[in-house]
């Protein structure tokens, strides 16, 4: 997907920055991209710092009576979320292996991740 | 002062008055690009920052009332106050349809209560986004 840069169409970015369950932010994530992209705009989704953790496959969210928040990130590209990366430092440091996903993601370098934002029409954190 | 260029700006307001300074540092904001001539497209209470709409907020009277400078920007300045209705009712936060009985409502007039793309489509419209 890093052959798609620098992205040519207007875009927002939304940047979740939080583990999967310790906080709603990661579906409060999920939620905003679902409604920009449902009226039109292009989302562009990073996982960063600690949000890599949602890229674990095997989350164990029964243990903690819960939705898996995993399950909900493999619908992205069915609300037309396509444009899907991690921040390559977390993804390493974190040891997220990206193999085994059931959707594309790709990863950025934190320059790479620098010139995506510095292009965007606004970029929101959760 | 009378050069600078009129900017709409949209306001997300994304944690809870009294756990964080986020909802001060907003209405600091607002009275401020108000006072310069800007305007205010709307305020977009999201995550936990829905519990800024609450009329039931009773902060001790030494607190700056958050709810009721909300009501004064609304009120005084037409400034709109929109709340995810996603957000706001899984944190009990309801207005008079979705509250089981109507005097148990806390999200009321001037607060609104709509979907969250009310707020991506403020961005369309190239308002400057502030997340706080």
């Amino acid at each position: 997907m890093n052959d798609m840069l620098p992205l040519k169409s207007p875009y927002i970015v939304i940047q979740t920055a939080h583990a999967p369950y310790s906080t709603s932010a990661a579906i409060d994530a999920l939620e905003a991209a679902f409604a920009a992209t449902n009226i039109g705009i292009t989302v562009v989704y990073i996982f960063v710092g600690d949000g890599v953790y949602q890229l674990f496959k095997q989350q164990q969210n029964l243990a903690i009576a819960h939705k898996s928040i995993y399950k909900k990130l493999c619908a992205l590209p069915l609300f037309d979320v396509e444009l899907i990366f991690a921040q390559a430092c977390a993804v390493r440091n974190n040891k997220i292996a990206l193999s085994d996903i059931d959707f594309d993601v790709s990863l950025l370098e934190n320059d790479q991740l620098v010139a995506i934002c510095a292009q965007a029409q606004q970029v929101l954190t959760f | 002062m009378s050069n600078i260029t009129p900017t709409s700006f949209t306001l997300l307001v994304t944690k809870s008055p009294f756990d964080y300074r986020n909802a001060h540092s907003a209405i600091s904001f607002c009275i401020a690009a108000l006072n310069q001539g800007h305007s205010i497209s709307q305020v977009f209470f999201y995550q936990t920052g829905v519990h800024n709409a609450s009329c039931l907020l009773r902060p001790h009277s030494d607190d700056l009332h958050v709810y009721d400078k909300w009501c004064d920007l609304a009120n005084n300045h037409g400034v709109i106050l929109n709340v995810c209705v996603t957000a706001a009712s899984r944190r009990g936060i309801l207005d008079t349809e979705l509250a089981p009985q109507h005097e148990r409502a806390n999200l009321i007039h001037p607060f609104v209560q709509v979907g969250l793309s009310w707020y991506f489509k403020s961005l369309q419209d190239n308002s400057v986004n502030i997340q706080l």
